[in-house]
């Protein structure tokens, strides 16, 4: 009974972790390229209400995936604009972009409030890895944006640290101005960069929409982009740290849910808390464990970058 | 290098000395044009009419007395939360737990209010109103502390608080302070008249505007007059400096953050002793994200955020009266976030001169 309950937290830990996860990826490649976008939590919205809205018009799960990237990716370029063009203060503008996102999502969401989603992404087991005892039913009988993330995990980490692109996308966000007298387009890495952050974190509002909460609502993400934005800082701007993180985050979920359904004695707007209240804690665990490692995250987040001969 | 050469032709930005006088108006005023606009094409998108929304928003802001009168109702609870949010600001600490914060000041106050009892309105609100300020300052020392402390990122913990205060009055409304004689609704019982603040004119206009106003004009003084408010200031430009001129930033952290947070506390406290007379559920919903809004546009500017914050309770109230269309209140939301895109857009032009180039 009890392995049961615990196999299942463990499930449910991976699938309410991924979303996390996808939008982190996201944001670990926009700020290690010097960008820093507060405007998760408004692209999750964004990424969720559209995918909803193509999914119970279009009843095709792929264009609402597709959509919510896309849409997504739009806001993020507003942001880039904002940022890297008209070198506007980035916590600014990541504040309006959340604002604006949340308003669109909650406006264009309007009709479709409380509508239960006609499909979500289906589980399917994976040959062979399956059949591995526990871990198997845990990692690799998931849906296909789950499976996405293992990829891009296992991708991005050796973009970043292996190849001449990541080592491109760093030199942006660590020294743009070496970068730049080398040749690198630093403003138009950015771009890309920060466009590429939002469809993933538009792709981490559709998970949320096709598989673990698949209703609208509005501000249905429910702080879950700050969580993501938490996930990058403890993560220390690394793929498969945010993996983890975004993994022990879902956990927290799942068992704030476990725990309401094996009604526990305690009021579920308290269990509610604990993902919040874990965020924190976790934090300030990793801050006080990297505080002699000096200045975290990439040297030139959050300044824009102005070429010399301009 | 003929590669980098090349691709300098075209535009590019040259940093104003100082901007023209008739830039710093006409930038805020097509900004706000500009973002009014871009929610057009989503209204229009989906088959409203721009004109039609905003003709019934202002109707119902500016149209009538009432209207007029709830436009200041809903300013307060946005001034109070602004003016403290941008006291903050001006530090460059990015307090965003406005909204978590208001809600322990609320839960403070109704503390208070629901078990001091005997006592006339004077002493009753006093205490109240310290109560609001202390609780919700320490709810803030809380991001502030974890900053000097351990470098963690005020940001982020200021708006998961925000959750954890929110949620905190849910399960105090659902739970231990609920009103045994309230049937299934979520609310604590109804203050005692001495717990009620009192209101002007016959309208729900009460008393936390003039303290609204009072907080702007003291906060006003300290940062433009006074030796404390120039070392907050140069904080906020260049805390590094500030460090080596020998100011005690980590301090001065402390205790902006406690005020700030005070404040949005004591925005709480008027909004159940002025408003709602009980603390209940979604008492003041949008008020944490419109409050770094305005700090913004008013430049962190305390009296700025009292002109500002009228501005937005007039779109508060518009938002109230186009539901009657069907739209969502999210839509005056859509509608401030682009205007502040236009307006952050904006202080490019006021920073910087756009030069064509050939080279």
């Amino acid at each position: 009974m009890t392995e049961v309950i615990i196999l299942a937290t463990l499930t449910a830990a991976v699938a309410q972790g991924t979303p996390l996860l996808l939008t982190a990826l996201g944001e670990i490649m926009t700020q290690r390229s010097g960008v820093l976008n507060l405007g998760l939590e408004g692209m999750m919205l964004m990424g969720a209400a559209s995918s909803f809205i193509v999914l119970v018009n279009t009843n095709s799960l792929i264009l609402a995936v597709l959509a919510g990237a896309i849409c997504s990716g739009l806001l993020a370029f507003i942001h880039g604009f904002l940022a890297i063009t008209c070198r506007v203060h980035q916590v600014i503008c990541g504040l309006a972009l959340n604002i604006f996102a949340g308003g669109l999502s909650g406006y264009l969401g309007k009709d479709y409030n409380g509508i239960a989603a006609p499909k979500v992404l289906p589980n399917f087991r994976i040959p062979l890895l399956a059949d591995i005892p526990y871990v198997g039913e845990i990692f690799f009988h998931q849906n296909c944006l789950v499976y996405l993330s293992y990829i891009l995990v296992i991708g991005l980490t050796y973009l970043i640290f292996h190849t001449q692109i990541g080592l491109k996308l760093r030199a942006c966000g660590e020294n743009p101005a070496a970068a730049y007298s080398m040749g690198i387009h630093v403003n138009r890495i950015r771009y890309l960069y920060v466009i590429i952050g939002g469809m993933l974190a538009g792709t981490g509002g559709s998970f949320l929409i096709l598989s673990t909460v698949p209703s609208w609502v509005e501000n249905m993400t429910g702080g879950r982009g700050w969580i993501a934005l938490a996930i990058v800082t403890c993560a220390m701007w690394k793929p498969g740290a945010a993996m983890l993180a975004a993994y022990v985050f879902g956990g927290v979920e799942a068992l704030a849910y476990q725990l309401q359904a094996i009604s526990v004695n305690v009021s579920p707007v308290l269990l509610k808390m604990l993902p919040y209240l874990a965020t924190i804690i976790v934090l300030a665990a990793v801050s006080i464990a990297n505080r002699d490692k000096g200045a975290a995250g990439p040297e030139a987040m959050t300044t824009p970058f102005i070429a010399e001969d301009n | 290098m003929d590669e980098i050469r090349k691709r300098k032709k075209g535009f590019s930005l040259v940093r104003r000395m100082d901007t023209p006088g008739w830039l710093r108006f006409a930038v805020p005023v097509i900004s706000i044009a500009g973002g009014l606009l871009f929610s057009s094409v989503f209204l229009l998108a989906s088959g409203e009419s721009p004109l039609q929304v905003y003709r019934v928003m202002l109707g119902g802001a500016f149209g009538s007395a009432y209207g007029l009168a709830e436009t200041i109702v809903k300013m307060i609870p946005l001034m109070l939360i602004s003016v403290g949010v941008s006291f903050a600001f001006r530090m460059q600490i990015w307090n965003a737990g406005g909204e978590g914060q208001l809600h322990i000041g609320a839960a403070a106050a109704t503390f208070v209010i629901l078990n001091l009892t005997g006592y006339d309105k004077k002493t009753t609100l006093t205490a109240a109103f310290l109560a609001a300020f202390f609780c919700a300052g320490i709810y803030g020392l809380i991001p502030a502390v974890m900053k000097i402390k351990w470098n963690v990122n005020e940001l982020i913990t200021c708006l998961m608080l925000n959750y954890v205060g929110t949620l905190l009055i849910s399960w105090l409304i659902q739970g231990p302070w609920k009103d045994p004689t309230g049937f299934a609704f979520p609310r604590t019982a109804k203050f005692p008249k001495a717990g009620e603040m009192p209101v002007f004119f016959g309208t729900r206009i009460h008393a936390g505007a003039i303290i609204g106003i009072l907080i702007a004009v003291l906060l006003w003084f300290i940062l433009a007059k006074t030796r404390w408010g120039y070392e907050i200031k140069l904080i906020g430009t260049n805390s590094r400096v500030a460090e080596y001129a020998g100011i005690p930033v980590k301090r001065y952290i402390l205790t902006v953050m406690f005020i700030s947070a005070g404040i949005a506390g004591i925005a709480g406290m008027s909004e159940v002793c002025g408003i709602t007379h009980r603390l209940q559920a979604n008492f003041a919903a949008q008020v944490g994200p419109s409050g770094m809004t305005i700090a913004y546009l008013a430049q962190c500017h305390p009296l700025g955020a009292v002109l500002v914050s009228f501005l937005f309770g007039a779109l508060l109230v518009g938002g109230n009266s186009i539901q009657k269309l069907g739209l969502p209140v999210s839509t005056v939301q859509m509608i401030q976030g682009s205007i502040l895109f236009f307006v952050a857009a904006g202080t490019m032009f006021m920073n910087y001169r756009i030069v064509w180039k050939e080279r």
